[in-house]
């Protein structure tokens, strides 16, 4: 199999695997107008959950997967809601700047709690969470583990595009995003709404963290910065509050990532990639699908 | 009496906007509120509908205490507030804007648009076109069409005239006075354009630093001494 398909995947994994982390900045933007810092740190705490949990469910066989996924996503998006009550709802009426401390504490209270739990050395993934091995399309080979993220990034992508579109909640979100009074007076519930947008990043920020820690074999407990900074990156590339945004920032970052990586060098690879991304922004400063915020007064 | 506010306090971080206001709208009445700029106007708009909690006094409608639920509870029961600065949703078209509007119905009356598309035929004309793109005055007759779309039997409307020029502030008042009268809507009409907003309405109130300082029929605020004064010598 040539290099060029080969880091073509493991691009398009890697931006996938970003997306769905990026989607949980992107939505909570949208509507709180917050950079929830304590995103990465929940998606880390998905990996560990699963470390816990995988072990316990093993005996239910097959299953074990599906029961994993299942407890993880529905824990992670409980936990998420719970951190809205508690660390950004008493805040809403509050400056930003409140928020945006609020939620830097917030992340390093789950970070610590993970270090305090599962311990600060780094933990390897359980291997047979996820199907292992090669699926053969001709002479390219790609993992079950790519297949199966790039199928999740598609029918997550399209899940939420039909979602928000075409339901009573969804469209409650964009209209809140647009403008969070008006969308009041219409007659938006804007508790159940911001509630629903962090149960949606939370959920998919978890399957996230499980897919990476799958992806690396290893998880650490402070690894929800990076992923969390370059998630934030591919949702601002993305055009922050655009939920396709979110998904195709992710693929551009990690196919620019990887490509540096592969065809420059991987030393060179941060360096590059950012350089890129900064001239796109200057060229887009509301990224690829972003609204420009001086329209939309 | 439909509509009653009593003693209403409402302040931001320990600053009174309203101080003890008393106002009432009857059925089928269109009553103005005129202040100048800060007077509390929109604050008392605002407490109405939800948007900012009272610090004290009552808001009945139809018998029902309101004064301290959200917007999405409110909404429901009949009262729709179009908002200072029209507000309206710019990147979404006329028609998803009016669709916006029936969100609290959670079905569209159909013979609610038609009436809106019959009161103002340039939205029909223009109804696949995007929000942003409409002159101030479009703009402002989408804001009111939105706020029919969930049937409310009392509208609030917070200084549709603002920014017009003065052909198309005619044109708005007028399509006031008929959504009032055929549709049997009660109107509390936020103004600053004072001679305007009493030629339209029924009675008024007049809002000082929070205060009510004036309040009559329309008639009697005409010949008061402080609105020909303080109000109506500016007329533009
Ligand atoms: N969100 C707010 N925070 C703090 N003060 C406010 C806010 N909104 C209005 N005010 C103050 O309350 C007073 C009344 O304002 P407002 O109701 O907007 O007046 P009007 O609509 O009559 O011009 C003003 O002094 C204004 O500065
Ligand atoms: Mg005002």
């Amino acid at each position: 199999m040539d290099i060029f398909s080969q880091q073509l995947i493991n691009g398009l994994t890697y931006g996938s695997l970003l997306g769905f982390i990026a989607l949980g900045y992107t939505m909570v933007y949208g509507i709180l107008n917050l950079i929830n810092f304590a995103h990465g740190d929940m998606v880390t705490l998905a990996a560990f959950l699963a470390i816990t949990i995988a072990p316990l469910a093993v005996a239910a066989g097959t299953l074990a997967m599906i029961i994993t996924l299942a407890a993880v996503v529905v824990s992670v998006c409980i936990i998420a809601i719970l951190l809205e009550k508690i660390a950004y709802k008493p805040l809403r009426a509050a400056p930003r700047l409140s928020l945006i401390v609020s939620a830097l504490g917030a992340g390093m209270v789950i970070k610590n709690a993970i270090m305090l739990i599962w311990g600060a050395n780094p933990r390897i993934f359980p291997r047979n969470l996820f199907p292992a091995g090669l699926a053969k399309f001709s002479d390219i080979s790609v993992s079950y583990l790519s297949v199966i993220i790039l199928l999740l990034n598609i029918l997550v992508m399209l899940t939420l595009y039909i979602f928000i579109n075409k339901t009573r909640v969804g469209i409650a979100i964009k209209a809140l995003s647009t403008d969070y009074s008006v969308a009041e007076l219409m007659g938006v519930n804007v508790n159940n709404t911001v509630m629903i947008v962090f149960l949606i990043g939370g959920g998919v920020g978890a399957l996230g963290g499980m897919l990476i820690g799958a992806s690396y074999t290893t998880v650490t407990f402070s690894m929800g910065f990076d992923y969390g900074i370059k998630a934030f990156i591919a949702a601002i590339l993305g055009g922050i509050g655009s939920i396709p945004g979110a998904m195709f920032g992710g693929l551009l970052l990690g196919l620019t990532y990887t490509f540096c990586s592969g065809y420059v060098s991987s030393a060179w690879a941060n360096t590059v990639t950012y350089l890129l991304l900064i001239i796109l922004l200057i060229f887009r400063p509301n990224g690829l699908f972003g609204r420009s915020l001086v329209q939309k007064v | 009496m439909m509509f009653r506010i009593n003693s209403l306090h409402v302040s931001y971080g320990g600053i009174m906007a309203l101080d003890g206001v008393d106002c009432a709208v009857n059925e089928g009445e269109i009553v103005c509120l005129i202040g100048g700029n800060g007077a509390g106007k929109s604050t008392l708009l605002r407490a109405v509908s939800g948007l900012v909690k009272p610090a004290g006094g009552t808001i009945y409608f139809n018998n029902l205490n309101i004064t301290n639920l959200p917007p999405y509870k409110i909404v429901p029961t009949g009262i729709s507030h179009s908002p200072e600065g029209r507000k309206v949703f710019a990147a979404l078209t006329v028609e998803e804007n009016l669709i916006m509007g029936a969100y609290a119905l959670s079905h569209i009356d159909y013979d609610v648009l038609r009436f809106i598309y019959d009161l103002f035929p340039r939205l029909k004309e223009r109804r696949k076109q995007t929000a942003g793109t409409l002159s101030g005055g479009e703009q402002q007759m989408l804001a009111i069409g939105r706020s029919l779309m969930s049937k409310p039997k009392l509208l609030l409307l917070d200084e549709p005239s603002l920014g017009l020029a003065p052909l198309v502030s005619k044109e708005v008042f007028s399509h006031i006075k008929r959504i009032n009268e055929t549709q049997k809507i009660s109107i509390l009409l936020v103004e600053q354009n004072a001679a305007a907003a009493l030629k339209l309405s029924h009675r008024g109130y007049v809002l000082e630093v929070g205060k009510v300082v004036l309040s009559g029929s329309s008639e009697e605020l005409f010949d008061s001494p402080l609105l020909k004064e303080s109000y109506l010598g500016k007329k533009r």
